[in-house]
């Protein structure tokens, strides 16, 4: 990762736990954890926590179909590393039956939503309603749009700084590993260590 | 009634939500850190910045695919710590994030690109 601190500047007790990730599963622990363990009063802390509750708290939408649009959000803004994780997931959440990059399994709502989520993406400054008229129409609740729309400021924020640090997976395997701790941790870390 | 009760049952969730968003904006905006929050709130922002700050942050919220180990390195000679660069990249990032979020909040609620949210 760049810079370097972010590789070497943990406290003890988080390098200890990135030392015994990497020697229990063959690879260094997924990069978003490594970040939200350097300075976890800064960022990763309070990160996790909003991203725990809008990724698996209450919702109009599924688990799987949150991870849909985080998959969709991190290719707006080009990062592959995130889609490719978050593709992941979307097809563990779903039991194999809803993969980003394959509308024709998703409903229509979730499909509904698409356009605004691109258009505050990509061209936040010149938002019109169109696409939210359109979201609505097609019967998406506000409510819904609005945990749509948190989705973009997580992944809006994370997919920036995989980008900016340098993410990057190792494997295939690396991932698939990765997908299944977000499954069954459901975006939290030990708490001794983001204290 | 029934809609009622939904919404009811939903408020607490949308405030933790809320107070969560806001927990994050604080953390990484107002709390102590090694550059001022000054720097952090244009960073976030787009207000102006020292010019290698104001280019670097400019990158990271408007196409952070493009940044390389150059752009890092560049802000270490300039005389930039690490901490300083994790900082700002961590604090336009997020103000990116933020803008998307208000800017659809701002629709919902009837407010138009006129009156975007402040990072």
């Amino acid at each position: 990762m760049r810079p370097a601190i972010l590789d070497h500047g943990h406290r003890i007790r988080a390098r200890m736990f990135l030392g015994l990730v990497r020697r229990s599963t063959g690879h260094p622990i997924d990069p978003v954890a490594q970040l939200a363990l350097y300075r976890p009063g800064f960022f990763g802390r309070p990160f996790l926590a909003l991203a725990g509750q809008v990724l698996r708290g209450p919702s109009f939408w599924t688990p799987a179909e949150r991870e849909y649009l985080a998959a969709f959000t991190s290719g707006l803004n080009q990062c592959p590393f995130c889609v490719r994780m978050h593709t992941e997931v979307a097809k563990i959440e779903s039991g194999g039956q809803l993969e980003p990059g394959r509308p024709q399994a998703a409903r229509p709502q979730l499909l509904a939503v698409l356009p605004l989520l691109e258009q505050v993406s990509r061209d936040p400054v010149d938002a019109d309603r169109a696409n939210l008229d359109a979201a609505r129409a097609a019967g998406v609740p506000d409510d819904a749009i609005v945990d749509a729309l948190h989705i973009s400021l997580i992944f809006g924020t994370i997919n920036r700084l995989a980008n900016t640090f340098g993410f990057a997976w190792e494997s295939d395997r690396q991932v698939r590993l990765g997908a299944q701790v977000i499954h069954r941790l459901s975006y939290r870390l030990p708490g001794f260590l983001m204290r | 009634m029934a809609l009622m009760a939904r919404q009811k049952r939903h408020a607490p969730e949308t405030d933790r939500r809320a107070e969560l968003v806001a927990e994050l904006r604080r953390a990484v905006l107002e709390s102590a850190g090694v550059s001022a929050e000054t720097v952090r709130a244009g960073a976030a922002s787009g207000r102006a910045l020292p010019p290698p700050l104001q280019d670097y942050a400019a990158k990271v919220r408007d196409s952070a695919w493009r940044i390389t180990d150059a752009d890092i390195a560049a802000l270490s000679a300039a005389g930039f710590s690490q901490d300083e660069v994790f900082e700002v990249s961590v604090a336009a990032a997020l103000g990116a994030g933020l803008r998307s979020l208000h800017a659809g909040l701002d629709l919902i609620r009837g407010r138009g690109a006129d009156a975007p949210g402040d990072p």
